[in-house]
């Protein structure tokens, strides 16, 4: 399988008045393409600034970050912008929905920013949406949704520009056992059907989906460890 | 994304707050609303004197004493240093100009007009038969001055409309005897009406014989000799006579000055361009203003909606999608509003003259074009900088923002 992501040394450095924070302390990582990745460690470890840096929402201070074997340093803000439209889909823990605009409006806009057609986007959205099983949710705002439905539309708004990589972070930490079941059941199919995942999350059940397990502490790899292929998940 | 796409997003944007979007708009509305309205009323005035100046001939030549540098204004004349006009020389002009047909004596003063226990203060011309011919004025009742009467000095009077209104009411007046300066006046004419003008009452007049005025007044100066060439195409030679006449009854000296119509006109176009200019500059500040609320409305937009911009940043909004978004919806907001100006405006202006017919109103094709692209310029100016603080937002700040 050919290397999706590759990192080299990557560190973040947040400068609060005085002191340095370093959310992330030399990264070195390469995940493949059609991987399924848990991302864990404690709260403040650095978990969401990985996830930005490898979604193109944040650019790493030092150290080299090549995705699909493009640096991002020779990338420009807009070039970024490009392809975290087409090739990245994002999760956020908090949703991240335009409150005003329908679920079919929100899933959408990713589209929007693509040139698609209207027709065509809306053709999309609506398979998207069906896929995820909201087809009869489509004209709610996300304040009429439940939070498990909220987080299956930014699930469809993620895909709907079917990308490469999928980056979910603690996506099932705002919802019931019950929805994040079922929300973890539907990122195993994605995965089932070839595409990349990136999952952030507390939770150990949550990470025993995915096939490769990463540790972060004080923005360091402390342990990765890989699933041999037919290995059972629950261990 | 395309700019239909963005003014669709702005436009969903400008509904979601139907109130506020409205309030901003009302400062760009009255702005241009202003603009329009001002420039008309100088528009106005500027068509009702070329009106009214054309209506009296391009061939008309006003000549006054003292030497001015400048046509159309008029300087009184340093004592003693030039020689007055005098009733001959207008009676010279006549006689030896041939390309002159009238020229016609001007003797200006005001004072009191009494009949019975009624008086009225107002404008007392002295002249001679040709002036309402000139000055394309008609009598309406009675005679106006007769030759006779300049010749023998009588003591005849032709009423302006108010002035006869004032003193007589609706009575016949023509017999009847007024008094000017102690001086007994019989009237022999009353003028028809001419109506209010710029606040200016036309009517508010009376006309004696030039040589009465001279004696009312003890002066043989006149103010000015009105005269008219017989042609239009004789009116640079109407002047060249008129100045060959007089120099040799003044000495050789050229100590007057003739104004010609045209000189006239541009003086006045100018006065008023002037004013037009001066009205639609202080309304065009409160256009600014009307900006300045956009603005601060766009500020406070990006600022509520910076998780909104996060979001479509992180879901591959571009900068100049962002900065095209915010700067549409100000645009849309004075662009809208501006419509709304030119119609308001526009409708006062028409239909101020249908209530007050002394403000003559005229809304020009240029003043409207100018207010609309004034606005959306506005609209441009002042969006700008919140478009392009929203722009530069940073996606990760902007979603975590509360
Ligand atoms: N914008 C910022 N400015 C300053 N420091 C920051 C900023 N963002 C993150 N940090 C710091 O970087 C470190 C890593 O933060 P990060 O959000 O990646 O943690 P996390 O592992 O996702 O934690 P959690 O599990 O609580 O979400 C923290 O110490 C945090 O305080
Ligand atoms: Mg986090």
């Amino acid at each position: 399988m050919p290397t999706l992501i590759e990192m080299e040394g990557v560190s973040k450095v947040y400068r609060t008045g005085q002191v340095d924070v370093a959310a992330l302390a030399g990264i070195t990582l390469s995940v493949e393409t059609g991987e399924y990745m848990a991302i864990m460690g404690a709260s403040g470890s650095g978990k969401s600034t990985l996830m930005n840096v490898i979604g193109f929402l944040d650019r790493p201070t030092d150290g080299v970050y090549r995705f699909a074997g493009r640096e991002v340093e020779n990338l420009s803000d807009d070039d970024l912008a490009a392809i975290r439209g087409r090739r990245i889909g994002f999760v956020f823990q908090t949703f991240q929905l335009l409150p005003r605009a329908t679920a079919l409006e929100n899933v959408e806009l990713p589209l929007v920013y693509q040139s698609v057609s209207r027709a065509e986007r809306r053709a999309h959205a609506m398979d998207i949406l069906t896929q995820v099983g909201l087809a009869d949710r489509m004209f709610h705002t996300p304040m009429e949704l439940s939070g498990g439905q909220q987080q299956r539309v930014a699930i469809a708004r993620a895909l709907v520009t079917r990308p490469l990589l999928l980056l979910a972070d603690e996506p099932t930490g705002n919802l019931d056992s019950r929805s994040g079941a079922e929300i973890m059941a539907l990122i195993d199919r994605l995965h089932a059907e070839g595409l990349t995942i990136l999952v952030v999350t507390h939770d150990a059940a949550v990470a025993g989906h995915a096939r490769r397990r990463i540790v972060l502490r004080d923005g360091q790899i402390v342990e990765d460890t890989r699933e041999r292929v037919g290995e059972s998940v629950n261990r | 994304m395309n700019a239909l796409e963005s003014s669709r997003i702005a436009v969903v944007a400008l509904r979601a707050n139907p109130g506020r979007s409205a309030l901003t708009m009302l400062g760009v509305i009255i702005g241009v609303a202003a603009v329009i309205l001002l420039v008309s009323i100088g528009e106005g005035a500027r068509a009702y004197i070329e009106k009214e100046l054309t209506g009296i001939g391009t061939n008309l030549l006003a000549i006054q004493p003292g030497k001015t540098s400048t046509a159309g204004g008029f300087h009184p004349p340093a004592a003693g240093s030039v020689h007055k006009l005098t009733y001959e020389d207008a009676k010279a002009i006549k006689r030896r100009a041939y390309a002159v047909s009238d020229a016609v004596p001007v003797v200006l003063g005001s004072g009191k007009v009494k009949f019975e226990n009624l008086s009225r203060d107002t404008i007392i011309i002295g002249t001679a038969p040709e002036f309402p011919r000139v000055r394309n004025l008609f009598v309406e009742i009675g005679d106006f001055v007769t030759q006779a009467d300049v010749d023998t000095k009588s003591k005849v009077v032709v009423l302006g409309r108010t002035v006869y209104r004032e003193l007589f009411g609706d009575r016949p007046a023509l017999g009847a005897r007024v008094t000017i300066a102690d001086a007994k006046f019989r009237v022999v004419g009353i003028m028809q009406a001419k109506g209010m003008t710029l606040g200016f009452d036309i009517d508010d007049i009376v006309f004696i014989p030039a040589t009465a005025a001279m004696e009312l007044y003890d002066t043989d100066a006149l103010h000015e000799i009105l005269a008219a060439a017989g042609r239009a195409e004789e009116t640079d030679l109407a002047i060249r006579q008129i100045k060959e006449v007089l120099m040799k009854r003044h000495a050789g000296k050229e100590d007057f000055t003739i104004i010609t119509q045209r000189a006239m006109m541009s003086t006045m176009d100018t006065i008023l361009t002037i004013l037009t200019g001066v009205l639609g500059g202080i309304a065009g500040i409160s256009l600014v203003v009307g900006g300045i609320g956009i603005m601060n409305i766009m500020l406070v937009s990006v600022k509520e909606r910076t998780r909104e911009i996060g979001i479509r940043k992180a879901v591959g909004a571009r900068r100049i999608d962002i900065l095209q978004q915010f700067l549409f919806e100000a645009v849309i907001l004075s662009l809208i509003g501006g419509i709304i100006g030119i119609v308001v405006g526009g409708g006062i202006a028409y239909s101020i003259p249908l209530f007050y017919s002394a403000i003559p109103t005229r809304v020009s094709l240029w003043s409207v074009t100018l207010a609309f692209f004034f606005s959306v310029a506005v609209g441009v100016f002042f969006g700008v900088e919140p478009a392009r603080r929203a722009a530069r937002l940073d996606p990760i700040e902007a979603l975590r923002y509360e």
